[in-house]
């Protein structure tokens, strides 16, 4: 590693740390799991720190990169350290840092040997986002998205279970999978060594073509419903899995908890379209309450799909046993709608611009307690149930204030769109900032469909920054 | 030194099913401020993105400062500086660590410079990339070029959403860029006011077609736009004209005076009343007009 790569390197640990750091975090807890519950498992972790790598360490597609003098040994270099030499030392650390303390706590620790087996194949593991080339270009040589969701979703399972390879009549297939595995990233390592040719993706503007034969309000719901059909595989995957793998933890009121969280957040940041999208959407010729439930319904779909699946699931395959309580999944939907209504970020300005009523304190709720307060409700509905509260009245009473508490959030939030002032991000080649103020009656301005149509298919389309030639 | 800043020699990138660049051939001289015209979609970006490296051409070659682009595309990006509204800094957080990350990479980078621009143009160094409005993050990428001492420097747009102010000091500063005779501006905008005082060279293109380049007091002097009016029946097309607007017997012609002379107008039973010089707006819109397919029944105008 030469001085280049390695301030590179430097530079990308620092912009990422947001995102290893809580992924190395979730690993040591695996680990510890997975060791203190004697399962026949190898964990394998750093894989997902390694994807997150590949994934973030350099955009062949973003004009900055593209435009800086780096010879390919260097980007190439850059890339295999992302992806596998930093999450490999990381994970090495995790092991070890888990190994010492549960020998000093007392707690169930492996053997040397199987430590440093485990080490092994998780180095082993790591070939994959090492030779995997970057996503862009995946995608520019005809890959499907959904391909590679499809394996990031098995890196996943793969990395909340370990591989069942600790039994003895799996052992020397563990060692083959090492050595395979290793073979594999020596590989990765010369071919970054060695690459002597820049050769940068020739990437067409595919995502935006594909965008613009899309219109209204589809532009929003596709994105969302694809991602949204994708989260709710990965959740009844995910809790299927572990129930099948740790029986013992099945039993725990946790894992029903963590999953409406992970519902309640995932499907809050899934609708990150609607909420970059909304200046653009309060321009389209329609009043603010038809807005504001358009708005709502976008921002619920996500978690509500995936309770309904949940439910179909309970009910058509008992043994899977999601069973969650039908009044937990009530009260998580209303959970779902209230911190979607109130998601605006806190900001003094539209603090000072509308002081009163809901308005003021939506955003403390949603900084500092809309969190603790899901999980809380959450597990309330349980606990109701084991202690023997739980009734016909109380289960009425919970959906009458959840109701109003619904109904409350929606006033707030066509509140909110007749002030007029949303901080979003907008993509270059657009204002930021404040929205301009709507009609007195409430009404947004008039703006012709195919001009918000392409703001929206505009917004869309950012990320990948595609503009037509020109 | 003889050789082009840029040369594309019968250049040709097809995007998609519905767009072509080219074939190009382009020659950019060194020392030249070179604007490349055109209506939107025209192709400007995708050239310009070419010469970065970003996409490769189907056919054709392309030489940078005397560097094949294939071969020599590293050694191409170490002189030349390139700014363009689509580049997003926002993975880096703050200014001054987007200053901090690009510097390293340039042993040209001029600090002293950089600070001052960055004063000058208004940024701090704390300030997060993700919250500077549109202008501001143009402005970022000009400091970043205008920071080190590149050969070539490729302008895409660099006015789009800047203030008059800022546009000022943008032009005040690449002037004295130009300082250096050897080094070359290529710059890429609709602002024709602009290019027209600071540009010494111009390029039309449209449709991914080069419809006409030179010097720039060369173009304004080789096109006119003439009065005229049809002595008796109207003939058939007369090649270097074309019409821009038709009233009864009077119209208003686009006239390239390198294809055809007054008298050879009369002998076509053209009179020509009025002749008033062009502007390079002018002179863009009368091109793209006359090469248009709206262009009407007579003769496009024969453009090279």
């Amino acid at each position: 590693m030469n001085a280049l790569v390695l301030r590179l390197l430097k530079d990308h640990l620092r912009r990422s740390v947001l995102v290893w750091l809580p992924l190395v975090v979730l690993q040591l807890f695996v680990i510890s799991m997975i060791w203190m519950l004697h399962g026949q498992h190898l964990p394998l972790v750093g894989l997902l720190i390694g994807v997150a790598g590949a994934l973030t360490a350099m955009d062949p597609g973003n004009l900055v990169w593209r435009s800086l003098p780096l010879t390919a040994r260097d980007a190439a270099a850059f890339r295999w350290w992302t992806t596998a030499g930093v999450p490999g030392l990381l994970s090495t650390l995790c092991f070890a840092a888990v190994w010492i303390d549960h020998r000093q706590v007392g707690w169930s620790t492996p053997s040397p040997a199987v430590a440093v087996e485990s080490v092994l194949a998780v180095w082993a593991v790591l070939a994959i986002p090492a030779l995997v080339p970057h996503r862009r270009v995946m995608r520019a040589r005809g890959f499907q998205t959904r391909s590679a969701l499809l394996a990031i979703t098995a890196l996943g399972i793969t990395l909340a279970l370990g591989l069942p390879l600790l039994s003895p009549a799996a052992q020397p297939y563990t060692w083959l999978a090492i050595a395979v595995g290793w073979s594999l990233l020596a590989a990765s390592a010369v071919h970054a060594r060695f690459a002597n040719t820049l050769h940068w993706p020739d990437i067409p503007a595919a995502t935006a073509r594909t965008l613009m034969s899309r219109g209204g309000w589809r532009v929003l719901l596709w994105p969302l419903a694809r991602r949204t059909a994708i989260f709710a595989l990965l959740c009844l995957g995910a809790i299927t899995l572990l129930r099948w793998a740790f029986p013992g933890v099945a039993a725990v009121a946790f894992l029903r908890i963590a999953y409406l969280s992970v519902v309640l957040m995932v499907s809050m940041r899934l609708t990150w379209l609607r909420r970059g999208a909304m200046n653009t959407l309060r321009l389209l010729p329609i009043g603010v309450h038809a807005l504001a439930l358009r708005l709502t319904a976008i921002g619920v779909f996500p978690g509500s799909l995936v309770f309904l699946l949940t439910a179909v699931v309970n009910r058509l395959f008992p043994r899977v046993g999601i069973d969650l309580p039908l009044p937990m999944l009530v009260v998580s939907l209303y959970c779902l709608i209230f911190f979607d209504l109130s998601d605006e970020k806190f900001n003094p300005e539209v603090h000072a611009a509308d002081p009163d009523g809901l308005r003021k304190w939506t955003p403390y709720i949603q900084q500092f307690i809309w969190l603790p307060g899901a999980l809380g409700m959450s597990a309330g509905v349980p606990a109701l149930i084991s202690l023997g509260v739980w009734s016909v009245w109380v289960g009425w009473a919970l959906a009458g204030g959840g109701l109003l508490l619904c109904v409350g959030s929606h006033f707030a939030l066509v509140r909110r769109l007749r002030i007029g002032k949303h901080r979003v991000s907008l993509p270059q080649g657009e204002s930021r900032g404040w929205a301009m103020p709507s009609h007195p009656d409430g009404q947004a301005e008039p703006a012709s469909a195919d001009g918000v149509v392409a703001s929206l298919q505009n917004h869309c389309s950012s990320a990948g920054r595609m503009r037509p030639p020109g | 030194m003889n050789t082009p800043a840029v040369d594309f020699q019968t250049v040709r990138r097809r995007i998609g099913g519905d767009f072509t660049l080219g074939p190009l051939s382009l020659s950019v001289p060194r020392g030249a401020i070179y604007a490349l015209v055109g209506p939107n979609g025209a192709g400007k970006s995708t050239a310009l993105n070419l010469l970065m490296g970003v996409g490769r051409p189907d056919m054709g070659r392309i030489e940078v400062l005397g560097h094949e682009l294939a071969a020599d595309e590293v050694q191409i990006k170490r002189l030349t500086a390139y700014v363009s509204p689509d580049m997003d800094y926002r993975a880096w957080g703050s200014v001054g660590n987007v200053v901090d990350f690009v510097r390293g990479f340039y042993p040209d980078w001029n600090v002293e410079r950089c600070e001052r621009l960055l004063r000058e143009f208004g940024l701090d160094r704390h300030e997060r990339v993700a919250e500077l409005s549109f202008g501001a993050r143009i402005k970022l990428a000009l400091i970043l070029a205008l920071s080190r001492e590149p050969q070539l420097l490729i302008l895409d747009e660099p006015t789009l959403g800047l203030d008059a102010i800022a546009r000022r000091q943008l032009f005040a500063e690449l002037l004295g860029f130009m300082r250096c005779e050897e080094r070359t501006i290529i710059i890429s905008s609709h602002q024709f006011t602009d290019l027209e005082r600071f540009a010494d060279h111009a390029a039309i293109i449209d449709r991914g077609r080069l419809l006409t380049s030179g010097r720039m007091d060369e173009l304004l002097e080789r096109y006119r736009q003439m009065e005229a009016r049809w002595k008796g029946a109207r003939g058939g097309p007369v090649p270097g004209v074309s019409i821009l607007d038709q009233h009864g017997d009077r119209a208003r012609l686009l006239v390239d005076r390198n294809a055809v002379s007054t008298a050879a107008l009369a002998a076509c039973g053209i009179e020509v009343l009025s002749e008033t010089p062009l502007t390079l707006e002018e002179l863009f819109l009368g091109i793209i007009r006359g090469t248009s397919e709206r262009a009407g029944w007579w003769p496009r105008l024969s453009v090279g």
